[in-house]
C-alpha cells in the first residue's frame, strides 16, 4: 500500500521510476516531489509507470496537474511503460488522449531529443 | 514555599579570586622570607658566636701564657730588639700559630688616658708594625672598655677598618697585685667568617627564591581552590539542575494536563532560582500579546500583558533575556499589577520562550530573588535550561490545539459530507415511474466526499442520470463536486444534448482548476417514450448493461475527457435501445476498485459475477446486492473511496418506430 519514487536526471530531463500504488494516500508525496521540481524550474519529466500496480483518479490528478504545468512553458510530459491495466484508467478518464504515452524508455526519449 | 535545605544558597558576596590570591602569595612570601631571614641571622650569630668562642678561648689561654711582670718592664722603644721583648712576645706568636686568622696579636698599656702599644707580632719591616711605646691613636672602645673594666671585652659584630674585617678579642693583663698591668689584643681576620657566612647566605637566598616559588604556589593553589570550589559549586549547581529536569521530565512523562504540567515547571523555577514568584506567558500571536498561563507562588486568575509594556513584555519583543535588579528603576515597568495586588516587585527575570524553530510562543518570568540580590547568569542558565523542557510541553499544547484543529477539519469534513449527502437527490419513484425503476447509494469513504449521482426529470418523457467521481478528497473535491452537479444540471435542463452538456461543463470546469482537480461523469438521457439512451461518457468507467438473462455488457462509446481536464475538448453522445428489463448499473471505482484487507481489488469480474447473478431483480435489489458484496469483500478493511451506485430498470415497453434497432448501443453524435 506504499509509493517507492525513484528519480535521476539525464540530458536535462527528469526521470521518475515510480514503484507501486499510485492512489489518494501516495500521491500527495508524489505531487510534492513534482511541485517542487517545478519550482526548480524543472520542464522536462519522464516518468516510467512500469511498477505502478494501481492508479487512482487521485493519481490522474497529480499527472493532469504536471501535465498542465509544463504544458504551459516549453516542457513536456512523457509517461511509458504503463501497464495494460494502469493505461486503462488512463484510458477511462480519457486522458490518454491528452497526455504523451509511451510503451519504453526509449521511445520516451525521443520526444526530448 | 521555602527552599529545602540543601537548596540553600551561598550567596556571600565573594573577594576576587586575584585579590585572595594575591594577599596569599604576599602572606606566604612575608612568612617564608622572615623565617629565613631569622634561620640565616641565627645561623649567621652561631656562626659568630662559635667564632667569638674561639677567639674567646684562644685569647684568655694566650693571655695566661703571658709573663704580666715582664711585660711591665717593656716601656723602653729600644727593648724591641732584645731577648725579654722576644720572650714576651713569644705567646703571642704562638697565638698566631694556632690560629692562622689571628692577624694582628699585640699588647698596649695605659698611661695617663693614652694607649701605647707594647708587643707587636708583626715584623717591624711590615708597614702594619707598631713600635713599642707607639701611641695607639684613637683606640678602639673596646680596648677602652678592657682597661676600664678588667674583663675581656669581645667586639660583638666583625668590624671594618683600614686593615680590613676584624673580631677582636681584648684580654685585660693582671699583675700580682690584680692592677690591669695592660691588655693583649687579638684580631681576628673575619674575611673567612664572611667566606664561611656564604654558603649560609647562598642557602638562605636560594630558601628565599623558593619562598617566593611557594608563595606563587601558594596563590596559585588558592587561585585554583576558588576554582575547583566554584567548579563544585557549578557541579552542585548542575545537580540540582539536573534534578529538577529529572523532576520536570518526570512530570513531562506523567503529566496529562498540560497546566498541571506547566505547574510542575514553573514550581521548579521558584524553587531553583529561589524566587518568590515564577509565571509563565504564552504569546497570543493574533493578539500580540502575553497570556498569563501559570502563576507559580500568587493565586491569580488569567490575566494578559501588552506586549508594549512591562518587562516580560520587553523579553517578547526584543526576543532578549531581562535581568533587572529593581523594577521600578526601569521605565517600560508595568506597575499596575503590583498597585492592584499588593504584591512589590524587586528583581526580575524575564525570558523568552522558543519552540524549536525559534519562534516566540512565550516568556517566562521570575519576579524577586529571596535573598534580595538580583538574579545572576547561573539564574538565567538554569531557567534556561528548566524551560527548553517546559517548551516541549507548551509545544504539546500547540499539538494538542493541532488535535483540536484537526478536530475542526474532521467536523469541516462531516460538514462536506452532509452537503454532500444533502445534494444527492431523492424521490426514486417521483423521478422515475411506471417505466422507469430508479435506486441509487452513495456511501461515502471518510474525507473523500467527491462522488455524486444525479437523476432528474428534463421534462415528461425524459429523464437524466448522472454518475460522476471527483478526483481528490476533502472539503475541496466536496466542493468541486457541488460545483459540477449543479452545471451538470443547470445545462442539461436548459435543453442542451448530452454532449453538449458535457461540453459546457467541461469549459467552465476548467477555469480557476488550479488543483487539477477533474471529474468523471457518465451523463445520460432516457426517453421514456422510446427507451433510448443517449449517454456521454466524460472519463467514466463504463457502466454495465445487464439483461434479464444475465448477460452483462459494458456500455462502451462517447468516451472523451474527464472534465476539467482540458477545456475545449470535444464530447460526443451515443444512443442505446432499452429492452424491458434491461437494467443500467452506473457506478463509481469505489466498487470494482474496493480493496479487501488484503488488499485485493473486488474488481470488475466479482462485479459482473454479483450483477450476473443478482439480474431479473429489481434496480434496489442489483444495488444492494453488490453494495453487499463489496462489503463483503472490504471486511474490516476501511475504505478509500466513495462507494457510488445507480442502477435504473427500464419497465417500459420496446415502442413499434425502434422495433428494427438493433438492441444494444449505437453511436452518434
Amino acid at each position: 500500500m506504499s509509493l517507492e519514487i525513484n528519480s535521476f536526471e539525464t540530458d536535462g530531463s527528469l526521470i521518475y521510476r515510480l514503484v507501486g500504488r499510485l492512489d489518494t494516500n501516495t500521491s500527495p508525496d508524489f505531487e510534492a516531489t513534482l511541485t517542487e521540481q517545478l519550482s526548480k524550474g524543472r520542464q522536462r519529466f519522464m516518468i516510467d509507470l512500469g511498477a505502478i500496480d494501481y492508479i487512482s483518479s487521485a493519481g490522474l490528478r497529480v499527472f493532469l496537474m504536471l501535465a498542465k504545468k509544463v504544458g504551459r512553458g516549453k516542457g513536456k510530459m512523457v509517461l511509458y511503460g504503463m501497464s495494460d491495466h494502469v493505461k486503462e484508467v488512463f484510458d477511462i478518464a480519457g486522458f490518454t488522449k491528452i497526455f504523451t504515452i509511451e510503451p519504453d524508455a526509449a521511445a520516451a526519449q525521443t520526444h526530448f531529443g | 514555599m521555602s527552599a529545602p535545605a540543601n537548596y540553600v544558597r551561598s550567596r556571600a558576596r565573594r573577594r576576587p579570586v586575584w585579590l585572595t590570591a594575591g594577599a596569599m602569595f604576599l602572606f606566604i612570601l612575608a612568612s617564608v622570607w622572615t623565617l629565613i631571614w631569622f634561620l640565616f641571622d641565627s645561623s649567621r650569630q652561631a656562626l659568630s658566636d662559635e667564632i667569638r668562642d674561639g677567639l674567646v678561648r684562644v685569647t684568655a689561654l694566650i693571655s695566661r701564657d703571658v709573663d704580666v711582670a715582664q711585660h711591665a718592664t717593656l716601656r723602653d722603644p729600644a727593648q724591641e730588639d732584645g731577648t725579654v721583648y722576644a720572650t714576651a712576645l713569644a705567646p703571642l706568636v704562638r697565638a698566631q700559630r694556632m690560629d692562622d686568622r689571628i692577624r694582628f696579636a699585640y699588647t698596649a698599656i695605659r698611661q695617663d688616658d693614652q694607649i701605647f702599644f707594647i708587643l707587636d707580632t708583626t715584623p717591624n719591616d711590615d708597614e702594619d708594625a707598631v713600635a713599642l711605646m707607639e701611641l695607639y691613636n684613637d683606640p678602639n672602645p673596646e680596648i677602652v672598655e678592657a682597661f676600664d673594666s678588667g674583663e675581656m671585652v669581645v667586639s660583638s659584630e666583625p668590624y671594618t677598618d683600614e686593615w680590613g674585617t676584624f673580631l677582636s678579642a681584648y684580654t685585660p693583663l693582671i699583675d700580682a697585685d690584680g692592677n690591669v698591668e695592660g691588655v693583649m689584643g687579638l684580631d681576628l681576620e673575619v674575611s673567612q667568617y664572611a667566606a664561611r657566612l656564604a654558603p649560609l647566605r647562598q642557602a638562605s637566598l636560594l630558601a628565599a627564591v623558593l619562598g617566593f616559588a611557594f608563595a606563587i604556589g601558594g596563590a596559585v593553589a588558592v587561585w585554583w581552590n576558588r576554582r575547583s570550589d566554584r567548579q563544585a559549586r557549578e557541579l552542585s549547581r548542575q545537580l540540582r539542575t539536573v534534578n529538577a529536569m529529572l523532576d520536570v521530565s518526570r512530570a513531562l512523562g506523567g503529566e496529562i494536563q498540560l497546566s498541571s504540567l506547566l505547574q510542575v515547571v514553573m514550581a521548579k523555577i521558584s524553587e531553583v532560582l529561589d524566587a518568590e514568584r515564577s509565571s509563565l506567558f504564552l504569546y497570543d500571536k493574533e493578539e500580540n500579546c502575553l497570556r498569563a498561563l501559570v502563576t507559580e507562588g500568587a493565586d491569580v486568575d488569567w490575566f494578559t500583558l501588552p506586549l508594549d509594556k512591562g518587562l516580560a513584555g520587553r523579553a517578547a519583543r526584543t526576543s532578549e533575556v531581562v535581568n533587572v535588579a529593581d523594577a521600578y528603576e526601569e521605565d517600560d515597568f508595568n506597575s499596575d499589577f503590583d498597585q492592584q495586588s499588593g504584591f512589590r516587585t524587586r528583581s526580575v527575570l524575564a525570558m523568552p520562550v522558543r519552540n524549536a524553530e525559534g519562534e516566540l510562543i512565550g516568556v517566562t518570568q521570575a519576579l524577586n530573588r529571596r535573598d534580595g540580590d538580583p538574579f545572576d547568569s547561573d539564574d538565567e542558565t538554569l531557567m534556561d535550561a528548566l524551560m527548553a523542557q517546559a517548551a516541549v510541553a507548551i509545544e504539546r499544547a500547540r499539538l494538542t490545539d493541532a488535535y483540536v484543529e484537526k478536530e475542526l477539519i474532521d467536523e469541516a469534513l462531516r460538514l462536506a459530507h452532509d452537503i454532500q449527502m444533502s445534494m444527492l437527490p431523492k424521490g426514486f419513484e417521483e423521478v422515475g415511474g411506471e417505466k422507469l425503476e430508479i435506486y441509487a447509494s452513495l456511501t461515502p469513504a471518510k474525507g473523500i466526499g467527491g462522488d455524486f449521482y444525479d437523476f432528474f426529470r428534463l421534462d415528461a418523457h425524459r429523464v437524466c442520470l448522472v454518475v460522476a467521481d471527483v478526483s481528490g478528497k476533502g472539503i475541496p473535491a466536496a466542493l468541486f463536486m457541488a460545483q459540477a452537479k449543479t452545471l451538470v444540471h443547470a445545462l442539461a435542463v436548459s435543453g442542451l444534448s448530452a454532449a453538449e452538456t458535457m461540453e459546457r461543463s467541461n469549459d467552465v470546469l476548467c477555469l480557476d482548476n488550479d488543483a487539477s482537480m477533474f471529474v468523471t461523469v457518465f451523463f445520460a438521457i432516457i426517453d421514456e417514450r422510446t427507451g433510448t439512451l443517449t449517454y456521454s461518457n466524460a472519463g467514466h468507467n463504463l457502466p454495465c448493461l445487464i439483461k434479464p438473462d444475465g448477460t452483462i455488457t459494458a456500455i462502451e462509446g462517447a468516451e472523451a475527457i474527464a472534465l476539467a481536464a482540458m477545456d475545449g475538448f470535444p464530447f460526443e453522445q451515443a444512443k442505446l435501445q432499452l429492452e424491458t428489463g434491461d437494467v443500467i448499473y452506473f457506478y463509481t471505482d469505489g466498487v470494482n476498485e474496493a480493496m479487501s484487507e488484503t488488499d485485493e481489488e473486488f474488481s470488475q469480474e466479482r462485479l459482473e459475477a454479483v450483477l450476473a447473478e443478482s439480474a431479473g431483480g429489481s434496480a434496489e435489489a442489483i444495488s444492494l446486492a453488490t453494495i453487499e458484496a463489496v462489503r463483503e469483500h472490504c471486511g474490516e478493511a476501511e475504505a478509500s473511496d466513495d462507494l457510488t451506485v445507480l442502477t435504473i430498470r427500464w419497465l417500459g415497453e420496446r415502442r413499434p418506430d425502434t422495433a428494427s434497432q438493433i438492441p444494444g448501443f449505437s453511436i452518434g453524435s
